[in-house]
C-alpha cells in the first residue's frame, strides 16, 4: 500500500490527529472509568465450566486477574485455565462445550458447561458476588446443574453480546465492558483471521459497538461442510483479511471463493511491510453470503464464510407482537427510495409475495427513544427505515414457515428500467423460527 | 475547369456512409451491456427463466407479474456465470404470467408477456386416485 506522507502537511491531518486523540481518550475512558456502569472494575472475572466424573460433571473456576476492559482483547493461554478450588490441576477442556444438566422435576438436556461469572458485584443493586459465595457449604453442595443455575438466576454470568467461538478458543465480549478470548496456545491451533477494511469503515451501522466490535474470527478446525461465519456489512465493497497478531503462525498463500463465478469477487493479495493482508472485493449485493478457501504456507486449508447483512429484525416496544425489518442504507438516498419484497410461506404449504411501499414512522433509536421519522441515523453515513413485516408472526403458533426479504431501489413494475436491488439473493434473505425466535437462515455458502 | 462529381462517386459516398453507420450500430449492439437476451420455458406448474448477458453483469433479477404486468407474483435473484449466462426455474400455479428479467445492479428491463403455466398439481394428482377410490367403494 502506498504511503500518503504529503497527508502531514494537510490541514485534514492535524484534524485526523485530533480525532485519533478523542478516540484514544474515549477508549482510556471506559478502561479506567470506576463508574463503569457494569461495576466491572477490579480486573478480574471467574470463568467456571463442568468437566469430568458424574453425568453432568464437577463444577471447576479459575480466576482471571490483570483483565482489561475496553476494546483490547484479553488473550488467555488455555493452559493457565486451572481449577483453583483444590490441587487437582484440573484443567478446562476446550473442546467440552456441552454438559447434561438434570433438573429436578426430570428433565434432561444439553446446556452449555462454561461461563465467565462477574468476580465482584456487576451492578451496585447486586450484592452477590462469586468471589464470596463459591467456597460456601450452601453453594458446595448444590449440583452442577444448580450452581449454574444460580450464577444465573443471581445475575452473576457476564453476557458475551455476540463474541465469537471458534474449535480453540471460547471469547466473551464480557457484557461490553471487556473482550476476553481464551485460546488453545498448547497444540498451536488457534488459528485467528482479523476481518476488517483497507482503510477506515466508509459505514459503521450503528448496530455495531465502535469499541466492542468484534472482529476477530477462529478457522481452526473448520471444514468445507463446516466453515466458520463472520459477519460484514453489506454496503462495504472491500474487506480485507490478515492473520490476527500473535495468532495464527504462518502466512496464507491464497485465498479463493468457492461457491461463486469468478467475476463476482475479486482477490488482492497486499504484501507491504512484511504485513501479509488480503482485499476481497465485491462486483454486487447479490453475493451476500461466499465461502472462502484459505490455505496457509504450510498448505493447511481453513474455509470462512462471509456474510454481508444490511438488514436486521426488531420488535417495537409500543408494539411487542409485531415484526419489523430495519433497513441501512447510504445517507444521501432516502426511505423513499427503497422498497421491501416480503415473501411469506405458509405452514400449510401456500405462500405469499407482498410490497412494502413506505416504512412506519417512529422509530426506536439504539438509545431506546421512539423518533417520530421514517428514517434516522443508522450509524456512520448510514440511515435506517423501519418496515412493518404484514402476515409475519412469530411464536409456536405462528402459521408462518418461514420468509424472504428482498431490498428494491425505486420499486416501478411498470417502468422500462430498474434501479436495481440493494439487498438479498435467491428468494431473499431468509429468516425463520427454530424455536429460539426468528433469525437469519444461513446457508452456509451453498453454490450460486 | 471546374470538375463535376460523378455519380459513381455519389453512390460510393452513399453505400460507405450507409455501412459505417451500419456497422457502428452493430458494434454498439455488441458492446451494449446489461441483458443481451432471455428466453422462457413452461414446465409443469414452473416456468425456466434462461438468458445471456454482458460481461459486467454478475447477477440478475426475475419478476413474475399477473397478465397486468404489475401484480407482483414472486421475485427471485440468480447469479450469471463466467459464460455470462444466467437460468432459473420458478414453481408458479397455473395461469398466464408476465416475465421480466432485468440486472441486479439495475438496468434496462426485459420482458415477455402471455406466459402460460400448464400442469397437475400435487392436490390434482392425489385427488385422481382418491375419486377413482371413492369410485370403486360406491
Amino acid at each position: 500500500m502506498k504511503k500518503k506522507f504529503k497527508f502531514i502537511t494537510a490541514p485534514s491531518f492535524w484534524l485526523f490527529l485530533f480525532g485519533m486523540c478523542v478516540c484514544s481518550a474515549k477508549v482510556l475512558d471506559i478502561r479506567d472509568d470506576p463508574q463503569d456502569p457494569t461495576g466491572w472494575n477490579d480486573g478480574a472475572v471467574y470463568f467456571v465450566w463442568a468437566e469430568g466424573d458424574g453425568e453432568e460433571g464437577n463444577f471447576y473456576y479459575h480466576k482471571i486477574t490483570n483483565v482489561r476492559g475496553g476494546g483490547t482483547v484479553n488473550r488467555i493461554p488455555l493452559s493457565t485455565i486451572i481449577h483453583d478450588g483444590d490441587d487437582s490441576m484440573t484443567r478446562y477442556n476446550i473442546s467440552n462445550r456441552t454438559r447434561n444438566a438434570h433438573r429436578e422435576n426430570g428433565d434432561t438436556r444439553k446446556e452449555q458447561s462454561y461461563e465467565f461469572v462477574w468476580a465482584p458485584s456487576n451492578n451496585g443493586a447486586n450484592p452477590n458476588r462469586f468471589e464470596d459465595i463459591k467456597e460456601t457449604p450452601d453453594f458446595k453442595n448444590l449440583t452442577t446443574t444448580q450452581k449454574f443455575d444460580y450464577l444465573h438466576e443471581n445475575d452473576m454470568t457476564v453476557n458475551p453480546i455476540g463474541a465469537l467461538n471458534g474449535a480453540n478458543c471460547v471469547s466473551t465480549m464480557g457484557d461490553l465492558a471487556f473482550k476476553l478470548t481464551i485460546y488453545n496456545d498448547e497444540a498451536n491451533t488457534y488459528e485467528g483471521l482479523q476481518v476488517g477494511v483497507p482503510d477506515d469503515y466508509s459505514y459503521y451501522p450503528s448496530f455495531w459497538d465502535p469499541v466492542f466490535h468484534w472482529d476477530i474470527v477462529d478457522v481452526s478446525e473448520t471444514t468445507s461442510g463446516k466453515p466458520e461465519q463472520y459477519e460484514a456489512f453489506l454496503l462495504e465493497r472491500t474487506l480485507q483479511l490478515c492473520c490476527a497478531e500473535n495468532q495464527i503462525s504462518r502466512n496464507i498463500v491464497s485465498i479463493e471463493p468457492l461457491n461463486v463465478p469468478s467475476k463476482a469477487v475479486t482477490i488482492e493479495h497486499v504484501d507491504s511491510e512484511g504485513k501479509n493482508v488480503w482485499n476481497i472485493t465485491y462486483h454486487s449485493n447479490y453475493y451476500d453470503e461466499v465461502k472462502f478457501k484459505i490455505t496457509d504456507s504450510a498448505n493447511k486449508v481453513y474455509y470462512l464464510v462471509l456474510l454481508r447483512v444490511n438488514v436486521r429484525l426488531k420488535v417495537l416496544r409500543t408494539d411487542p407482537e409485531g415484526v419489523y425489518a430495519a433497513i441501512y442504507y447510504p445517507d444521501d438516498m432516502s426511505y423513499s427510495n427503497y422498497q421491501l419484497i416480503l415473501k411469506i410461506n405458509y405452514k400449510n404449504g401456500s405462500s405469499e409475495t407482498k410490497v412494502l411501499q413506505t416504512p412506519i414512522k417512529g422509530i426506536e433509536g439504539e438509545n431506546g427513544d421512539v423518533e417520530d421519522a421514517c428514517e434516522i441515523s443508522g450509524g456512520k453515513n448510514l440511515k435506517t427505515a423501519w418496515y412493518k413485516l404484514d402476515g409475519v408472526t412469530k411464536g409456536r403458533d405462528s402459521n408462518v414457515s418461514n420468509f424472504f426479504i428482498t431490498v428494491v431501489k425505486d420499486y416501478d413494475p411498470n417502468s422500462q428500467h430498474s434501479e436495481g436491488i440493494l439487498a438479498g439473493s435467491g428468494d431473499g434473505i431468509e429468516f425463520k423460527d427454530s424455536g429460539e425466535g426468528l433469525k437469519r437462515v444461513i446457508k452456509g455458502g451453498e453454490d450460486r | 475547369m471546374r470538375k463535376s462529381i460523378k455519380p459513381i462517386s455519389l453512390i460510393f459516398v452513399v453505400v460507405a456512409t450507409f455501412l459505417f453507420v451500419f456497422f457502428s450500430s452493430a458494434v454498439g449492439a455488441y458492446d451494449q451491456e446489461g441483458i443481451k437476451s432471455m428466453d422462457v420455458k413452461s414446465g409443469n406448474l414452473n416456468i425456466t427463466v434462461s438468458g445471456t448477458t454482458g460481461d459486467e453483469v454478475t447477477a440478475v433479477s426475475i419478476s413474475i407479474y399477473k397478465p397486468d404486468g404489475s401484480t407482483l407474483v414472486i421475485m427471485k435473484t440468480s447469479s450469471v456465470s463466467d459464460e455470462n449466462k444466467f437460468s432459473e426455474t420458478i414453481s408458479l400455479e397455473k395461469g398466464t404470467y408476465v416475465v421480466k428479467v432485468a440486472n441486479y445492479d439495475g438496468g434496462e428491463v426485459f420482458s415477455k408477456e402471455n406466459v402460460v403455466v400448464n400442469g397437475k398439481s400435487k392436490k390434482d394428482t392425489e385427488d385422481g386416485p382418491e375419486k377413482q377410490k371413492s369410485g370403486n367403494k360406491k
